[in-house]
Formats: structure tokens, C-alpha cells, sequence
């Protein structure tokens, strides 16, 4: 499903990342791990097509992302509140994406009502804009709307952080069920290692722009990436 | 010392910031535009200060200058307006830490008085002061007289910024000044009263009764203490982001655009983003003043027979609308552009999108100013023309030009501290927009046939308009090269 071949990225002459081959697989739950400066945003905004590589390149489905625009029909993304429209409500926001997506107004009101559990009350019917939402509610709109318009791929840049431990579990299930039922590739970083081992299939740990590990999940994952953490 | 530490602060936020760095020409420029006013004002005024007595010839000199400081300040008023940048600091890091909060607010107020306009007024009236005032009522009179104009000019400095800060917050208040200056203008300009000799009778009391030059200084307390007292009851974080209004929240919704399909989607996100922040917002409230500003030059004979500034006035009214929605048509969308750029969104009808709402701004510019024919039918032919020229070819321009914008602004923190305002740079980026038309109407207009010159403007304007699809494909191109570029720029907030 998604390629990456002999990729480099450096800023001002630093190298950011550096990754030779890297291939995953449709219907993956692919984790990324690593400390800060690793390399996992900037992975992400490669396969985004948000910066230029240095060298190499990135296919989507057999196309290189940097130079076709079919792929972000299949593809939905969270990576941070440049993802938002902060002076939007909810409604509005998810109404704007689903038509961008090519839904219809019931597809998006069913969408919408699909959500609820996830949101937890928090979001719709409030009536307000979403810059004056709490961070974990804006990142709950931001993951919800990455999910619209079935996308073949999900790609999403530390979607725990700030989100309340109930509303973690909830992404974990709801993670888990897209991936059974629609067959979604998820991208997904995290510094929980927890949450990572119990939702992806296959985790990589990025340290200062190359793989280090490349792990399929297992009963002693967990353990092993603690002890590769440990200091 | 705390006072040094804001003041560093306040630099190294200025000179590192990135737009700093990148636009170093944009800020050459503007030092040297603000170097030769500066030096040119100095010059005259020394001048003038000297030789006012022979220059004016009245049996009263200083009376006669009193008017002409009358004018002066008003004309103050009115640049001060358009151009002054509001004193600004980023309050929230401090707000937690042990600083009164009225240290800040001094601090803020303070940075106030530090700008271009009153540097000005200083070189303005010391010459005066020393040379005539000195001369007749001796040196003390003249220190004592320098110091109260510059509190006179002092108050209009804190009433700008009031003001200014105001235009978003309290509509009223602003529209009540407003009226209020205008029915005194009025009131000028068909002679119930004469502000200018009232002024000058004012002055002259003041010289001799020497009391009243207490008042100025009354006057600029008065209005710094307003300022004060303003922003100390929006010093507060939950007023900084001051939009929990429920009736802000829904302003902006027009169903009808959901008829036509992604394009309309995209146009309603851009009529939101104008009616819910406060930067933008600002900019709808002042558009009727540049509707108005034919009315400065129509009813005036000289200017009605020189072409040339009728082709000014006529590009400006129909056109400021329009190029100030284009030129930060990225910028403004750049909290979000990340989002654009990996929707899916078809970047095609989303530059169509842009061309259409600039074409209604264009449009409604144009029917508002229709009225204008009552100072004469060429009026009409005129603004047509530059009509035409803004729909067809300014509009490609504009656009093509603002994905060189690739400055994040912030629109959301729209408090009265953080205001990115209109400001002088502002304006000097429009004025190539403004010169392009006289080039093109000039030579006709030496050559003896201006009428000629307006039909071949508006002709341009009408055969680009034809071309908006090859021009639309450019900006395409442009915008696919320069993507990574743009959001690379607007993802480095504040």
C-alpha cells in the first residue's frame, strides 16, 4: 500500500531522516515509536506530500505522492491543529471535509451520528467555534475527520496526547474496528508504548531519522521496546 | 531589571522573527521611505519656523500659523488613522509570573507614544517654538507652548489607538466618534463655525493666560487613563479569546451556497473566516471609508480635469476591497493550509473559488460607488474603466502575487493586545497596483486624447478577463511549486 524508497530529508544540512526501504501493508496497523527529534513527523509529512524529500521518494498505492493527487482521495490525516479550521464549529468543519471527500449531507449527518460515542457529548450541539474548544476535544474533531469518506489509509501524529484516558480507550477500539471492518491502514505515532503494542501489528522505532527496530507485534514487544527505552 | 528584560524581549521577537528576516528589502525600503519624510520634514520646518514672517505676510504671523497647525493636526488624525501600528506585547507569558499587572499595561501604553508620528510633531513645531514663539514671548513661553502641542499631539496618539481598538471590540462607540467628527467637519465646511480660527483663538488664550496651558496635559491623562483603564478589564486570558458569543458563533451561514457543490463550500469557509475574526473583521468595518474617498476629490474643480488622479480614485474604490482580500487570500487560510493541501481538495476551483469571491467584492465595490455620477458622467465612464481593469487583470495579479504571503497570521488572537493591525506596510504594498493604470492611461493623456486612454484600460481589463482560464492555470502552477514553500512558512506561528 504505501512504499518508501532510499528517502532522505535534511534541514539546514542536518539529516532528519534517512530511510532506505520501508513497505507496509494494506490493512496494517503500523506504530512508530521514538524519542522526540526521531523523525516521526517528519516521515509523516513526507508521505503527506507536506515537504520535499532530499532524495528518494514515496508511492501511495503504486503513485508517487509528490507527483499525483489521486492518493489523497484515499488517504485521511491528522498531524496537528494546522489540520483544523479553528473558527468553524464542529458541524461546520466536518460538513466542509465530508464534501471535500465527496459525501452527501446524509453521509455526513450518518458520519457524524457514527461518532458520538467517541466524542462522548463533547462536541456537537454546542454551538461552539473550535478554537474555543478544550486541545483534546479540537484532537478528537481532528481524528474524527481524518476517518471521513472511507479512506484507505489513516495517518495519524500522536493522537493520544491530550485526549482524556477514557476517550484513549475509545480511539483504541475504535482503531481496532475500523481495521476489522473497512480494512484501513493506520499510521500511527505515539510515545505510549502501551497503547501502541496493544493496537498495531507492527511497530518501528525510529532513532535519530533511521529504523532501529522493526518489529511484528508479539507477546514480548512490549517488553522489549521498555528495555530499548529504558535509560 | 524588569523594564530591560521586556524591552529585550520586544526586540528579539522583532528581529527574529522570520518575516523580519526574509522581507529584509520590504524593510529597507520602508526605512528609507520613513528616512527621506523625515529628513524633508526636518528641512521645512526649520524653514518655515525662520522665515514664517516673511513668509505669510499677515499683519497676525502666528495667528496665521495657528490655522496651519489646526490643519496639521487634523491631517494627523486621519494618517494616524490608516497607518499606526497599536503597541502590542504577547501578555500571556507574563500574566503568571510576580508582575503587576499595571506595570504591563504602563509597558504597553508607554510603547505607544514611541512611534514615527510623533517624531514628526517634535521636528514639527520645535523650529516654530524657538524661532517665533521664542521671539515674541521669550524662551520659557516657547519651552512651555513646544510641550503643550506635543501633549495635544500626545492626545490624539492615545485616541487613535483607542479607537483603533475599539473598531473591533464596540462598534458603537466607534461609529459615535465618527459621526461626531464628521458633523464638526461638516459643520466647518459650511461655515457655521470656523475650527481653524477657533483653534488658533485657543492657542492664543492659552499663550497669554497662561493657566490653560495645564489643559493639554489634562487631556492626554484623560485619554491614557481611558486606554488604562480598557485594557486593565481585558487583561484577563478568557477575554483574550473573547468568542464565546453564541450569535458570533452562527454569523456567516448561507445556505444558499451549499448549491453549488465544493466551490460554494469553499467560498462559505472564506465568508466565515471574514465575519469571525477580529484582524478581518476590522478590515469590513473600514471599507466604507474607502467608498468614501471620491468624495474627497469629486467636488474639487482641479482634480476634476486631471485624469490622472481620477484614474487613482476610481482603481482605489473599486479595487481596495478586492486586493486586500487577495493579497493574504493564503495568508488568512494558513493556520489550515496543511489541511488543504492533503483534503483532496481540487486546487483548481479552489483558486475559481478565489477568483469569484474577488470578482463580487469587485462588483459591490463598483455598484456602491454608481452614485458618484452625480459630479459628472465621465465619473462613470472612469470608474467603468477601472472596473474593468481591476475584474480582468488586477484579480490575476493579485492572487498570483499573494502566494509570495507566506507570513501566518494570526487571526483567532484577536485581543486587544495581540492586533495585528493595518499598518504602513500595508498600505505600500498596494501602491504598484495603484501605479500599473497610470502607466498604461498616462501616455494618452500627453498625447492629447485621455478618452482613448480610459477605453484602452478598460479593453485591457475586458480582454483578461477572456484569458481568466490561462491565467488561472498560471497561479496553478505557481501554487503547485511554491506549496511546500508557502507551508512551510505558515506553519512558523506568531
Amino acid at each position: 500500500m504505501i512504499q518508501v524508497n532510499n528517502l532522505t530529508k535534511s534541514y539546514n544540512g542536518v539529516e532528519a531522516l534517512n530511510i532506505n526501504s520501508l513497505k507496509i501493508e494494506k490493512g496494517t496497523c503500523f506504530g512508530l515509536v521514538g524519542n522526540n527529534g526521531a523523525g516521526k513527523t517528519t516521515l509523516f509529512r513526507l508521505v503527506l506530500d507536506l515537504i520535499r524529500p532530499n532524495e528518494g521518494f514515496i508511492e501511495i498505492a503504486g503513485k508517487n505522492v509528490a507527483s499525483t493527487e489521486q492518493w489523497k482521495q484515499l488517504t485521511g490525516s491528522f498531524l496537528d491543529q494546522g489540520f483544523l479550521i479553528d473558527f468553524l464549529q464542529p458541524e461546520e468543519f466536518f460538513e466542509f471535509t465530508g464534501k471535500i471527500k465527496g459525501l452527501s449531507q446524509d453521509d455526513i449527518q450518518l458520519f457524524i451520528k457514527e461518532m458520538e460515542d467517541f466524542f462522548n457529548g463533547e462536541v456537537i450541539g454546542k454551538k461552539k467555534l473550535i478554537r474555543n474548544l478544550s486541545m483534546g476535544n479540537q484532537q478528537k474533531i481532528g481524528i474524527a475527520a481524518a476517518l471521513m469518506g472511507n479512506p484507505e489509509i489513516v495517518v495519524l501524529d500522536e493522537p493520544f496526547n491530550s485526549l482524556d484516558p477514557s476517550t484513549q480507550i475509545r480511539l483504541k477500539n475504535l482503531v481496532k474496528r475500523k481495521k476489522e471492518e473497512k480494512k484501513i491502514t493506520f499510521l500511527i505515532s505515539s510515545h505510549d508504548l502501551n497503547h501502541i503494542t496493544d493496537i498495531c501489528d507492527r511497530i518501528v522505532v525510529l532513532h535519530e531519522g533511521k529504523i532501529a527496530h522493526d518489529i511484528l507485534t508479539g507477546e514480548d514487544t512490549l517488553t522489549a521496546l521498555e528495555l530499548y527505552f529504558a535509560v | 531589571m524588569l523594564i530591560q528584560s521586556f524591552i529585550s524581549h520586544q526586540w528579539k521577537q522583532a528581529v527574529r522573527s522570520t518575516i523580519w528576516q526574509k522581507s529584509l528589502a520590504m524593510n529597507i525600503f520602508m526605512f528609507f521611505i520613513g528616512f527621506i519624510l523625515f529628513a524633508e520634514v526636518m528641512v521645512l520646518s526649520i524653514f518655515i519656523g525662520s522665515e514664517w514672517h516673511d513668509i505669510v505676510k499677515d499683519t497676525e504671523p502666528l495667528k496665521a500659523f495657528y490655522k496651519v497647525i489646526a490643519y496639521y493636526f487634523s491631517a494627523m488624525f486621519v494618517m494616524r488613522f490608516l497607518m499606526q501600528q497599536l503597541p502590542v506585547l504577547e501578555v500571556r507569558p507574563y500574566l503568571h509570573l510576580p508582575v503587576k499587572k499595571n506595570y504591563l499595561l504602563h509597558f504597553i501604553l508607554g510603547k505607544g507614544a514611541l512611534n514615527f508620528f510623533n517624531l514628526v510633531s517634535i521636528i514639527f513645531f520645535t523650529p516654530f517654538a524657538f524661532f517665533q514663539i521664542g521671539y515674541y514671548y521669550g524662551n520659557l513661553t516657547a519651552v512651555v507652548w513646544l510641550v503643550s502641542m506635543l501633549f495635544i499631539d500626545l492626545t490624539i496618539n492615545y485616541l487613535i489607538i483607542y479607537i483603533k481598538k475599539q473598531l473591533v471590540n464596540s462598534l458603537t462607540i466607534v461609529s459615535i466618534m465618527i459621526a461626531v467628527i464628521g458633523f464638526l467637519a461638516l459643520g466647518d465646511y459650511l461655515k457655521w463655525y470656523s475650527y481653524s480660527s477657533l483653534f488658533a483663538d485657543f492657542i492664543e488664550t492659552m499663550i497669554k493666560s497662561q493657566v490653560l496651558f495645564v489643559l493639554p496635559i489634562v487631556l492626554a491623562a484623560f485619554v491614557y487613563w481611558i486606554n488604562f483603564r480598557f485594557l486593565s478589564r481585558n487583561l484577563y486570558i478568557e477575554n483574550l479569546s473573547s468568542y464565546t458569543k453564541k450569535t458570533d458563533n452562527q454569523i456567516g451561514n448561507v445556505g444558499y451556497l451549499k448549491n453549488f457543490g465544493v466551490i460554494g463550500e469553499i467560498i462559505g469557509v472564506d465568508i466565515k473566516l471574514y465575519l469571525r475574526n477580529k484582524r478581518t473583521k476590522s478590515m469590513l468595518y473600514l471599507s466604507p471609508l474607502f467608498l468614501a474617498y471620491g468624495l474627497m476629490f469629486y467636488p474639487q474643480d482641479q482634480y476634476e480635469r486631471d485624469g490622472g488622479m481620477m484614474i487613482f480614485v476610481g482603481i482605489f474604490m473599486t479595487g481596495i476591497l478586492m486586493v486586500n482580500y487577495l493579497q493574504y487570500a493564503f495568508a488568512y487560510e494558513g493556520s489550515y493550509f496543511d489541511m488543504l493541501l492533503t483534503s483532496g481538495i481540487n486546487f483548481k476551483e479552489y483558486i475559481r473559488a478565489k477568483f469569484i469571491t474577488a470578482s463580487i467584492l469587485v462588483s459591490v465595490s463598483f455598484i456602491l460607488t454608481l452614485p458618484y455620477f452625480l459630479f459628472g458622467i465621465e465619473i462613470f465612464f472612469i470608474n467603468t474603466a477601472c472596473f474593468l481593469f481591476n475584474l480582468g487583470m488586477v484579480i490575476p495579479i493579485a492572487l498570483y502575487f499573494a502566494t509570495y504571503n507566506k507570513k501566518s497570521l494570526n487571526l483567532s488572537q484577536g485581543s486587544a493586545f495581540n492586533y495585528q493591525g493595518v499598518g504602513a506596510s500595508h498600505w505600500l504594498f498596494l501602491i504598484p497596483f495603484f501605479i500599473g493604470p497610470l502607466v498604461i492611461y498616462l501616455p494618452f493623456k500627453w498625447f492629447g486624447n485621455p478618452t482613448l486612454g480610459y477605453i484602452v484600460l478598460g479593453s485591457i481589463g475586458l480582454i483578461a478577463l477572456v484569458f481568466r482560464q490561462f491565467f488561472i492555470r498560471i497561479i496553478l502552477k505557481n501554487i503547485t511549486e511554491r506549496k511546500y514553500i508557502m507551508a512551510a512558512g505558515f506553519r512558523e506561528r506568531g
